[in-house]
């Protein structure tokens, strides 16, 4: 019935970070509609949308703190405060935020290096390369991102998604739930997403993220066939006001060619 | 055949001219009082006073450039909307009357604090832009969103307020 909302994603609206926003009183607080994907909703306040008047006088269609019609998991929703919700669910509301403690430390600068984008032309490089004997870029060797040793058969493989960077800088704590945000903050950024298997193994998707970006942090089963690149890859990340932090994997990666793709519920694993 | 193209190519130039003119351009860098034909900005820009927009179907301040930035400097922009009244019908005519719009430019950003209210349509619009910032704005009392994501992609809205946005017509203004 409405559209007018504190903040709205319309149309294939992607990869945007809507955090710390104030929304009271709209008709909705944030709206997002179906063809958004791989947005993150964080940190935000959304209450009173809409406001007692025009609910109770139309009813609870007409809106709420947060509206998602895009499908579920298409769009990350962390740590909101909101009263109210409509969607596919599940539903992030009702949700008063967390106690303040040593996190909000680390969600500001994820959040900091996340709004300074702009500052990349001055941008200084702070490398952190990682060899290839870690566990998780096995026997990589070779040209980068392109050429390829021989494609093996079609293997099926089953991990979680994870933000490659992010889980090459610590990887222990990749799978944690304080990791969340630092992969959605990732994503946002367009680093590349990989399946990381439970030996720590990575495989990278051939065609980018598209795919896994509505199954960040989803355990899944990929079945396809998968290469082994050589080259050097790079993975870049914007870190602060000026600095860019530059992840760069020597000793190859292995691609994989999703043919199949499904999530395992949490009742499989 | 020469002459013939050669009489094209000015009639080309004659008519890029033209459009830049009546497009309002401007490189101010300072914006205050009142704007009454649509403000395109094609350098960083910034209000050093109150704005009161009378625009009329057409966006108040609209973007004509990538890699520049809108400071509000805690000034306000105000449209001539007053929820319910005086906003555009939807879904038609709806025109675009809206405080600020990014106009499918890129890299840019509107920085706060500052206050946008009492548009027609839009507070802040971002349609097919990337790599938008908008921070710290407040967007209050416009007929519809007070922050429009529409086809854009990897941008920050992070730190803003936005209250009491709808009231178009055929609808109660709540949150008022």
């Amino acid at each position: 019935m409405s559209n007018s909302f504190g903040v709205g994603l319309v149309g294939t609206s992607s990869g945007n970070l809507i955090e710390k926003n104030t929304a009271v009183g709209n008709m909705s607080g944030v709206r997002v509609f179906p063809l958004a994907g791989g947005n993150t909703i964080r940190l935000n306040i959304f209450a009173g949308n809409p406001a007692i008047q025009v609910s109770t006088t139309f009813g609870s269609t007409v809106g709420a703190d947060v509206v998602d019609l895009s499908p579920a998991g298409s769009n990350s929703f962390a740590d909101n405060r909101c009263l109210t919700y409509s969607g596919a669910g599940p539903s992030p509301c009702p949700s008063v935020g967390k106690p303040q403690n040593g996190e909000d430390t680390e969600q500001e600068d994820v959040a900091a290096f996340g709004r300074k984008r702009l500052a990349f032309p001055q941008a200084r490089l702070i490398d952190a390369v990682f060899h290839g004997n870690l566990r998780s870029l096995p026997n990589a060797a070779g040209p980068a991102g392109y050429a390829h040793k021989a494609a093996s058969d079609s293997v099926t493989v089953t991990g979680k998604v994870v933000d490659a960077a992010c889980f090459m800088l610590h990887p222990s704590a990749a799978t944690a739930a304080s990791h969340k945000d630092c992969g959605a903050a990732c994503l946002a950024r367009g680093v590349p997403l990989a399946i990381a298997t439970d030996d720590g193994t990575l495989y990278f998707p051939a065609d980018g993220n598209q795919r896994l970006k509505s199954l960040l942090n989803a355990r899944v089963r990929a079945s396809g066939t998968v290469v082994e690149k050589h080259d050097p890859m790079e993975l870049k990340m914007p870190v602060g006001d000026k600095n860019q932090m530059v992840v760069r994997v020597e000793g190859g990666y292995k691609q994989i060619t999703i043919e199949t793709l499904e999530r395992i519920p949490a009742e499989k694993r | 055949m020469n002459q013939f193209l050669s009489n094209r190519v000015i009639l080309v130039v004659l008519a890029f001219s033209a459009f830049l003119l009546c497009a309002g351009r401007t490189h101010a860098t300072e914006i205050s009082g009142t704007i009454s034909t649509t403000l395109t900005i094609y350098e960083d820009s910034e209000l050093t006073g109150d704005v009161t927009c009378t625009v009329v179907g057409a966006p108040c301040i609209a973007f004509g450039t990538s890699n520049i930035t809108l400071r509000l400097n805690g000034f306000t922009m105000t449209g001539s909307a007053s929820p319910p009244n005086n906003c555009t019908s939807f879904p038609t005519p709806f025109v675009p009357e809206d405080g600020i719009t990014t106009a499918g430019q890129s890299n840019v950003a509107i920085l706060g604090p500052g206050l946008v209210r009492n548009f027609a349509r839009m507070g802040i619009l971002l349609p097919k832009s990337s790599q938008v910032r908008v921070e710290r704005v407040t967007a209050a009392d416009n007929c519809f969103s007070g922050i429009l994501v529409s086809g854009t992609t990897d941008s920050d809205i992070a730190r803003n307020v936005s209250v009491r946005n709808f009231g178009f017509d055929g609808t109660a203004c709540g949150g008022t």
